[in-house]
Formats: C-alpha cells, sequence, structure tokens
C-alpha cells in the first residue's frame, strides 16, 4: 500500500508519468538489481505491483518515494557510497509500501512477501533477541491448504520423537515398526 | 446486553485461568495495518461465509464495532473474550467497517477480524487447561482456513503482522495468584527464572492481589502442544513455591500477617467507595486468611478470582448496574463496588 502517494504530488507543479503505463503519476523510483544489470524505474502504483508480482524469485528490489529521489537526487549520485546505509532504510516490500525504516520503528510487517524481502534483518534479530532460540524448522500445525511436504516433514519429526521414547522405555517391537514407518516416509521423500 | 457467565472452579488451585489466542492471516492480502478497507472487508466476508457454513446457527454472535461501545468493549476485554488491542482499534476508530467481532458458544470463544492480524481467535476459560481452550480453537481454526488461504511458510510456520509471533502464532498464558511471592519480595526472582525458560512473568492489574500471568514469549519452531506443556509446567512450578511460602510466612511473621488480613477485612467490611486495584488487594489478603484459618469463611483462590473479576469497571456496568452507555469514570461504579463487597464480607469475621 503506498498510502501516501496523493501527498507527495499535492503541490507538485510537473508532474512525471509512470514509466510503463505512461497514464498515471509516477510515486514509485524502483531499483531492481538484476544478475548482470541494474534498472531504475519510476513507476505508479500498479505497475509497481505488477512489477513485483512477475518479478521471478526473491529478486532483490529496493523502491522509494519518487519525490524523495528527485529530491534527493544530488546527493545520491555524489555520495553513493556514504548514503549507503541509510539507503537501507528505504528498502521497501512493493506489495504493501512497508519499508525497513517502518519495521524497525513499529516492528510489524506489512504483508507475508516482507518475509522475504526484509529476511536478512529478520534473521539477525530474531537471532538476537534469544541467542538460544532454537533455530529449527517449523513443527507445528499444518495448515488444510499448506503444502504436502510440510505434513510428511511433520510426521518424520512425530515418528522420530516417537521412536526416541520407545527406545528409551525399552519398547523394541512397537519402536521397530515406527523406524519402518519412518524409513518408508524418508525414502517415499527423496 | 448478554453476558457470559464463567463457571465456578472447585479445584483448590493457585492457577485461575487460561488463556489462548491464534493469529492467522490471508496470504493474498497485506496486514490490516497495511492493506486498505476494501480489501481488508473482502477477508472479512470470507472469513464470515466460512463460519456460516461450518457453523450452526446461534452459535456465533457477531458484532460490529457499533454495537461495541466503552462499556461492552470493556466488559469483552475484563472476559478476556476481546484483547486490548484489538479493543484500542476500535475506540480509534468506532465506524471501522471491515472489523468483526464474534463470541461463540456462549462465551468458549471469540474471533476479532482485522485486529493486528487478519484473524484471531481467543479462548478464555477459568476450570479449563490451556489443553482443553486449544481443543476448542483449533477446529475453528480450520474452518476459518476453508475461508482464507493463510499466510504460512514451510521453515517459518504462520505468517504475522509481529514477527516476534511467527511460527505457531500462538499465545498462551495462565493466570496465578501469586500475592507471597510478590509480598516477600520473591516475584523478581521468580520472574528470571521464569524467562530463563523461554516465558515471561507480567503483572495482571497492576500485579494488585498478587495476580500475574505467565505467557509464552513469541513463537518459535516448537509445535503447539510443547507451547502449552512448557506454560503449563512452569506455570505449576510457580504455584508450588508459593503455597510453600504461604505456611511459611504465617509461622515466622504470626502478627504482621494477622495485621495484615485483619485490616483488609476491615476495609471490606466498611467502605463506601474504592477502585478496582484497592478491592482486588484486598479479596487477596482475605482469601490468604480464609487458607490460613485466621478469618472464618470458605474463599478459594478461585472464588476469589471470580468475585475479583465482578468488581472491574465493565462488569459492575453491566452486570450490576444495568448501564450500557455511562461513563467508565462514573463514580456510581466506585459506590456500587463497595455495596457489593459490604454485602458479600458482612457475615466474614477474623477467628481469635
Amino acid at each position: 500500500m503506498f498510502a501516501e502517494e496523493s501527498g507527495w504530488f499535492g503541490d507538485a507543479g510537473e508532474v512525471r508519468f509512470c514509466e510503463s503505463c505512461r497514464e498515471r503519476p509516477a510515486s514509485v523510483h524502483v531499483t531492481r538489481v538484476g544478475e548482470e544489470d541494474i534498472a531504475q524505474v519510476f513507476l505508479c502504483r500498479e505497475c509497481a505491483e505488477k512489477a513485483a508480482n512477475e518479478a521471478e524469485g526473491p529478486a532483490i528490489v529496493l523502491a522509494m518515494p519518487a519525490e524523495f529521489v528527485e529530491s534527493f537526487a544530488g546527493i545520491l549520485d555524489t555520495e553513493e557510497d556514504e548514503e549507503e546505509s541509510q539507503l537501507d532504510e528505504y528498502l521497501l516490500c512493493v506489495t504493501c509500501g512497508t519499508t525497513l525504516r517502518d519495521l524497525k520503528t513499529s516492528n510489524r510487517l506489512g504483508c507475508a512477501s516482507c518475509y522475504q524481502v526484509f529476511e536478512e534483518y529478520l534473521e539477525e534479530n530474531l537471532e538476537d533477541e534469544e541467542e538460544e532460540r532454537d533455530l529449527v524448522l517449523f513443527a507445528g500445525k499444518i495448515p488444510a491448504g499448506g503444502p504436502e511436504e510440510s505434513r510428511v516433514r511433520k510426521e518424520i519429526l512425530r515418528l522420530r520423537r516417537m521412536l526416541d521414547e520407545l527406545v528409551d522405555t525399552e519398547r523394541f517391537e512397537e519402536a521397530a515398526s515406527v523406524r519402518d514407518r519412518l524409513s518408508e516416509l524418508v525414502e517415499g521423500r527423496v | 446486553m448478554k453476558t457470559y457467565d464463567v463457571h465456578d472452579a472447585t479445584e483448590e488451585s493457585l492457577i485461575l485461568a487460561a488463556r489462548l489466542r491464534v493469529g492467522r492471516n490471508d496470504a493474498g492480502v497485506c496486514f490490516p495495518h497495511a492493506a486498505d478497507p476494501d480489501e481488508l472487508a473482502g477477508v472479512k466476508d470470507r472469513v464470515l461465509s466460512a463460519l456460516h457454513a461450518a457453523c450452526s446457527p446461534g452459535e456465533w454472535e457477531m458484532r460490529v464495532p457499533e454495537e461495541l461501545n466503552a462499556q461492552v468493549r470493556s466488559y469483552l476485554t475484563e472476559r478476556g473474550l476481546m484483547s486490548r488491542t484489538f479493543a484500542k482499534s476500535i475506540a480509534e476508530d468506532p465506524a471501522s467497517e471491515h472489523r468483526s467481532f464474534g463470541v461463540f458458544r456462549g462465551g468458549i470463544a471469540s474471533i476479532e477480524i482485522n485486529g493486528a492480524d487478519h484473524v484471531r481467535i481467543l479462548g478464555y476459560r477459568t476450570e479449563e487447561s490451556l489443553k482443553d481452550i486449544w481443543s476448542v480453537l483449533d477446529p475453528l481454526d480450520d474452518v476459518v482456513e476453508t475461508g482464507i488461504p493463510y499466510a504460512f511458510s514451510e521453515e517459518r510456520g504462520y505468517l504475522t503482522a509481529n514477527p516476534g509471533e511467527l511460527g505457531t502464532a500462538l499465545r498462551a498464558d495462565l493466570t496465578l495468584f501469586l500475592p507471597i511471592l510478590m509480598v516477600s519480595g520473591r516475584i523478581e526472582a521468580a520472574a528470571k527464572a521464569i524467562s530463563r525458560k523461554g516465558l515471561t512473568l507480567s503483572p495482571l492489574m497492576g500485579g494488585a492481589g498478587g495476580m500475574f500471568l505467565i505467557t509464552n514469549a513469541g513463537g518459535s519452531g516448537a509445535d503447539e502442544e510443547q507451547v502449552l506443556d512448557l506454560v503449563d509446567t512452569v506455570s505449576k512450578e510457580v504455584a508450588d513455591k508459593e503455597r510453600a511460602l504461604r505456611s511459611v510466612l504465617f509461622r515466622d511473621q504470626p502478627v504482621r500477617v494477622r495485621d495484615y488480613i485483619g485490616r483488609a477485612l476491615g476495609v471490606l467490611k466498611n467502605c463506601w467507595v474504592i477502585d478496582t486495584v484497592e478491592s482486588w488487594s484486598l479479596i487477596a489478603a482475605v482469601q490468604l486468611g480464609c487458607e490460613l484459618g485466621i478469618v472464618d469463611e470458605e474463599l478459594s483462590a478461585a472464588n476469589a478470582f471470580a468475585l475479583m473479576c465482578s468488581v472491574q469497571s465493565g462488569h459492575m456496568m453491566v452486570e450490576r448496574m444495568g448501564h450500557e452507555d455511562g461513563s467508565l469514570e462514573d463514580p456510581e461504579i466506585g459506590i456500587t463496588r463497595a455495596q457489593v463487597l459490604r454485602e458479600r464480607f458482612s457475615d466474614v469475621s477474623i477467628r481469635d
């Protein structure tokens, strides 16, 4: 969501149009870092969202309010390296408009794709908060519409736990059948 | 307004209430604070029709934000059916049509739509364990999922607006009655021990009457059962500590304990206006007296807690005074509260 887009152009005399549709005013400056090239475009909200949806995989996209880029264009050109850390703050999720700065201030993410966009920051910070946090994969309830793979993985985890318990209590016959079921599942996955 | 009864607990326990909350989000829509109202209205409609299709008529009592005025919100929050954050968001934007709130089967669970997450399912019971509540919320969670595709990641679990709740997106807490740990200054040590186990101890009503919550600290890779077990086990250990300290304190400080309890009973029998926090402290002291045999009355910790809950402002207005649109600052509330307490304790006396 680009909530403040109307305000960005409220008083401006000249309006820059979206480089993609050339109809709506551009409200977002998007820098897309591909494997070989770096593309910089001014887009409107709709086209920015479309571009984000079409991007394959976790493409690195840096977007910021167009007005910001225009007014600070000079600074950005000359002091690019020095400003790098500040630019990080404007790392933006194009699906919902949440920036890294928003995340740092409110500790809230805007949508499910934010988890990919801010992955690096989240990983650093979730670990810092609790050093002893067990970074195992999620092992809780899987939604009915969730990936089949998750369900199998969860079943494997459950059986492994059961197997340990059975071995500890020396119930070897039951343990053997659990072990067989486990190897079936593991093989089935490979 | 309609009230939601909480059954009297019979078991003699210091763990007085259990609360569970599950957060879920639609994978295709931004989280509520970042989405536009039209999209959120769509989420609301899909969730409501899923509930409508799976549950029999009358099981859900849905309410639109306009019906949730300050008294009703306060009552529902005190009753554990509405979270404070949701109550606050309704207060800030009473005309928010994309939000909705519902109570399930007379209060065994409730649902908040488009609060901090797209959907939050809550359960709060005094006489049941966390697992009993989960057995109610778990199938409701399945019903909601038929309406919205959940934001879920295989590695991380359920995706939530607050990254701290990622994982099971399950918040579990137990309410404990720990007056002696508090007055003896050992509550800080207990809080540290609890946090080492990955849980947090926080005061309820500012710790008045020694009421504390033990809560799981956000999501993790653990599964639901492990989360609930951990909160359960740690709470039982803390409750045992409190129980052990009670008899020791009376043995070591008989005069001070008698004085403290006697004064509390004196105020409860003779007050004419009283606020919630003070009444919680006094009721807690008298309950302690009953348990130590100083006060001539049967008052279990669970019944004392039920009394404490019933004298909160929202409950006073809705259950006792029958007001639904008065101010929560109304001085009449304090006067009525004092009257309720005088009547309750009029025949209670100190044993010689």
